[in-house]
């Protein structure tokens, strides 16, 4: 419970932040903009006309769940990728501030467990990445819903998919800071973890790429680890435009990511259980 | 202190899970949406085969500079809008070949067509390499070599015309019917129809004599396994009007080139061309429709394959005068649609 206290009152912080102030206002106006200049006419099931702006968009005439495909496929992956990198911008700050001084013996000073401050961090952030990535996917669906008959409800559990992979990289970033509270640290570790997740995604060819020795094996230590980001963009993708998974990889997939996140944090909380303030 | 080092203890534990449940082999390859290539141009060996059946044109001995494919000039000798050639040598080896060989094989009351051809000399499922209809008659090429002429046409000659000709008029069976002029090129070419005039006409195109006809099909056409053109009066009378497509269908298409790839699953693509601009929208409207109300059936029907496949199905809009339909079914779908005429009690089950 003190735990999610201490979340609801990143939240609150969040709230008066105008980076978070203006990620809301941009993905109401983009919503709000697709309702009142989309145009969809759909005849039997089929997606037979769009105009946007008042324009005629050029395309195929088939099936409204099928022609929305590529449309909620594009959504996943720039919900995904655009909400990490944004993740990583807006959210270093976080922990830096919670550490800062004054605040942290303050906070300290309450009948808080140490691990709690951090566990409440972390799911705030989290809740903040769940709602962002929420709010664009489930609006998109509305609106296209609204407007094609056509309802599904996959491009929201994507967007939980992407809310997962960014909780994995904000453990990072939270370990980091907890040595060196650092917003621009933070941040770096964050961006490094993305790229290590790139990586990873292609481990096998680029082990194949290189020559034996030192740098091949900490190479295929650290991905060995580290959750393969584009594997979960695929899948997050392929939920959203209902293509068909491997059974039962996806499940193994988030479980492995949580489980990252989850070594991330038992170090955060093991160095901040150590350190004086 | 101890718990201190259970958070490291968790951690380790946490990553070693971390690595095995991200990294072990997948037991099962991850499901793939099936793959369709709509007939859209000739296919490398398609271009092989078209280049292998052009001919010069031989007239009186001189031989010319140009090439024509003696099947294709034969189907434009009548001036017909309309013409369909089937890719029998092709489809004889697919999957859906096989399929309508056993529909074909299994009319035993009606007596056994392909039984009766093989007895004049003619295996259709060796000889004959193409069937092309128009409304002048039927064309058939292959290796005529060893047929059986007057078993199969009741006279072994017939009258000479022109280099290869050989015109010979078929008395109507017992059982009624008309009159039958067939039409022999050489020992490759034979043409069903129903006048001595259209049989000349054949002869001429094919050795290039006089004017060369509008040709129904080019060389370039003659892709996948069923192609054609209809027009939009014969589209009339072979679709009827009974759904809303049909009719959107007949009132807006002037001529309809069709395009059916059968080497495993069948995938169709029909460019439809008219003259009025906005019945040709509502078409592709009324088809796109249509098609995405079969694809929802085929779902609540439980056939997931069908369903899927029906998924490619589209419509691409009116170009100018024009739009393309394409549609994708499944083999098994076809199979169990041809079930009855196999005489297959367990089809469709």
């Amino acid at each position: 419970m003190t735990s999610l206290a201490v979340a609801l009152d990143l939240l609150r912080e969040a709230a008066a932040r105008r980076w978070f102030l203006a990620l809301g206002l941009a993905l109401t106006g983009l919503l709000m903009l697709l309702l009142t200049s989309l145009r969809l006419e759909v005849v039997d099931g089929a997606l037979a006309a769009s105009r946007l702006f008042g324009q005629p968009l050029h395309h195929s005439i088939q099936a409204a769940d099928v022609a929305l495909r590529p449309v909620f496929l594009v959504a996943s992956q720039i919900v995904f990728w655009g909400g990490l990198g944004f993740g990583v911008l807006s959210c270093a700050d976080f922990a830096p501030a919670l550490l800062s001084p004054g605040r942290i013996e303050h906070l300290l000073s309450l009948p808080v467990r140490r691990w709690e401050l951090l566990a409440g961090t972390f799911l705030g952030v989290l809740a903040l990445a769940l709602a962002g990535a929420v709010y664009a996917s489930a609006g998109l669906v509305l609106v296209l819903g609204a407007k094609t008959g056509v309802w599904t409800g996959w491009p929201v559990v994507s967007a939980v998919l992407a809310a997962v992979a960014f909780g994995s990289v904000y453990a990072g970033m939270l370990a980091v800071t907890v040595w060196v509270r650092s917003a621009a640290l933070s941040a770096a570790a964050g961006a490094t973890l993305v790229l290590l997740g790139l990586l990873a995604t292609h481990r096998v060819p680029l082990l194949d790429l290189m020559g034996r020795g030192v740098g091949r094996a900490l190479f295929a230590g650290v991905t060995a680890v580290v959750p393969p980001l584009g594997k979960l963009a695929d899948a997050a993708g392929a939920l959203a435009s209902s293509a068909p998974l491997a059974p039962g990889g996806l499940l193994r997939l988030l479980a492995g990511t949580v489980a990252f996140a989850g070594a991330l944090l038992a170090v955060a909380m093991w160095r901040f259980d150590r350190r004086d303030f | 202190m101890r718990q201190r080092w259970l958070w490291l203890i968790a951690a380790g534990l946490l990553v070693i899970a971390a690595a095995w449940l991200v990294r072990i082999p997948e037991a099962r390859a991850p499901a793939a949406r099936p793959e369709v290539e709509m007939p859209r141009q000739l296919r490398p060996e398609e271009r092989q085969r078209m280049l292998a059946r052009l001919r010069p044109p031989v007239d009186a001995g001189v031989r010319r500079n140009e090439v024509r494919d003696p099947m294709l000039a034969a189907l434009s000798a009548g001036g017909s809008g309309s013409g369909m050639v089937l890719e029998v040598n092709a489809l004889r080896n697919s999957p859906l070949g096989e399929l309508l060989l056993q529909c074909l094989a299994a009319r035993e009351g009606r007596g056994n067509a392909l039984e009766a051809l093989q007895r004049m000399g003619i295996d259709p499922l060796r000889d004959v390499d193409r069937v092309g209809i128009t409304e002048h008659g039927i064309v058939v090429s292959g290796d005529f070599r060893r047929a059986n002429w007057e078993g199969l046409l009741g006279s072994p000659g017939g009258s000479a015309y022109g280099e290869q000709g050989q015109i010979t008029s078929v008395d109507p069976r017992a059982d009624g019917g008309s009159r039958l002029i067939a039409t022999r090129w050489g020992d490759s070419l034979l043409h069903l129809g129903d006048s001595v005039e259209d049989g000349r006409r054949v002869v001429d195109v094919v050795e290039g004599r006089g004017p060369a006809p509008r040709p129904l099909l080019t060389p370039e056409q003659s892709y996948g396994e069923l192609y054609g053109v209809v027009s939009g009066a014969d589209l009339a009378r072979t679709v009827g009007a009974s759904e809303a497509w049909a009719t959107a269908l007949v009132e807006a298409a002037s001529k309809v080139e069709i395009h059916l790839d059968a080497r495993r699953d069948v995938a169709l693509v029909a460019d439809v061309s008219g003259d009025d601009a906005r019945k040709l929208e509502d078409l592709g409207k009324s088809l796109g429709g249509a098609l995405a109300l079969a694809r929802a059936q085929a779902r609540a029907g439980g056939d997931v394959d069908a369903a899927e496949l029906l998924s490619f199905a589209r419509v691409s809009p009116a170009r100018g005068d024009a739009l393309s339909v394409e549609v994708a079914l499944p083999l098994e779908v076809v199979a169990r649609h041809l079930a009855s005429c196999r005489g297959d009690v367990d089809a469709g089950r």
